[in-house]
């Protein structure tokens, strides 16, 4: 059960810094457009880019995270998921009142 | 719109709203006194699944032609923040789900009963799910907005 806790525990690290990197790729590409224009440029479409890498830091960082943690305990796999559970509120609330923000300064 | 991209985006919502459908039993199925974890790992992995598929197809179809035939008609229209705010905040709060809908499957296949019989873990989960199944309707009642806004 230890190494599969440890699995899990990763996957969650690599899920938190997924999430905080779609809201970070999401208002950056905004507010700087050389990313937005580099993701679109590199991934044929800049959403495209926002989920390939995505999906690679969920994976790259739970492998990290596997060697870095050994030996996680139920307790901390309980914690790692509401910390997930926070930076996904956080994360889906930014990306919303950050284009109701600009929204309202356009208009 | 070709036949073939009207097949996508009928396939996207049908399969989005099949893996909200599924992650809502398991959240459901997580509230409960005693849950059943063959039934919260089969539904997971339908809800895993279905978003997946969700996401490619909804993909191909936004990025082939929502961009170049809908969102100018949405901007140009009466109701630009349908495109400004829903689309924009739909579209990529979206891409949590695929690698949240993976994270509870491999956790309800990986812990098994430690998932459910650690009361925080499956509080936890529940949480998570329930942010999915939030989410996705959200997402879904966004998508029927922005169809209202085209025409």
């Amino acid at each position: 059960m230890d190494k599969k806790l440890k699995i899990v525990n990763s996957f969650i690290a690599g899920a938190i810094v997924a999430s905080a990197f779609i809201a970070g790729a999401t208002i950056g590409g905004e507010l700087y457009k050389p990313f937005k224009d580099w993701l679109a440029g590199t991934f044929y479409h800049h959403w495209v880019g926002k989920g390939v890498l995505s999906v690679a830091i969920f994976l790259a960082v739970a492998f990290v995270h596997g060697f870095i943690v050994k030996h996680p305990t139920e307790e901390r796999v309980h914690k790692s998921l509401l910390v997930l559970f926070g930076v996904l509120v956080l994360s889906s609330l930014s990306i919303l009142l950050f284009f109701l923000y600009e929204f309202k300064i356009s208009h | 719109m070709s036949t073939f991209l009207g097949y996508m985006l009928v396939a996207h919502i049908i399969l989005g709203l099949i893996g909200i459908g599924a992650f809502y039993a398991v959240w459901m199925g997580l509230l409960k006194k005693v849950p059943k974890l063959a039934f919260l790992f089969w539904a997971s992995l339908l809800g895993f699944l279905s978003f997946i598929a969700s996401w490619l197809t909804g993909g191909y179809y936004y990025v082939e032609y929502y961009g170049g035939a809908v969102k100018p008609i949405i901007k140009a229209g009466e109701y630009p923040w349908a495109h400004l705010v829903v689309m924009e905040a739909k579209e990529h709060i979206f891409l949590f789900l695929p690698i949240l809908a993976t994270l509870v499957f491999l956790s309800l296949a990986l812990l098994k009963e430690t998932a459910l019989l650690n009361q925080g873990i499956r509080k936890a989960l529940a949480y998570v799910v329930g942010f999915i199944v939030i989410a996705g309707i959200a997402i879904t009642l966004g998508g029927m907005l922005i169809s209202g806004a085209v025409r």
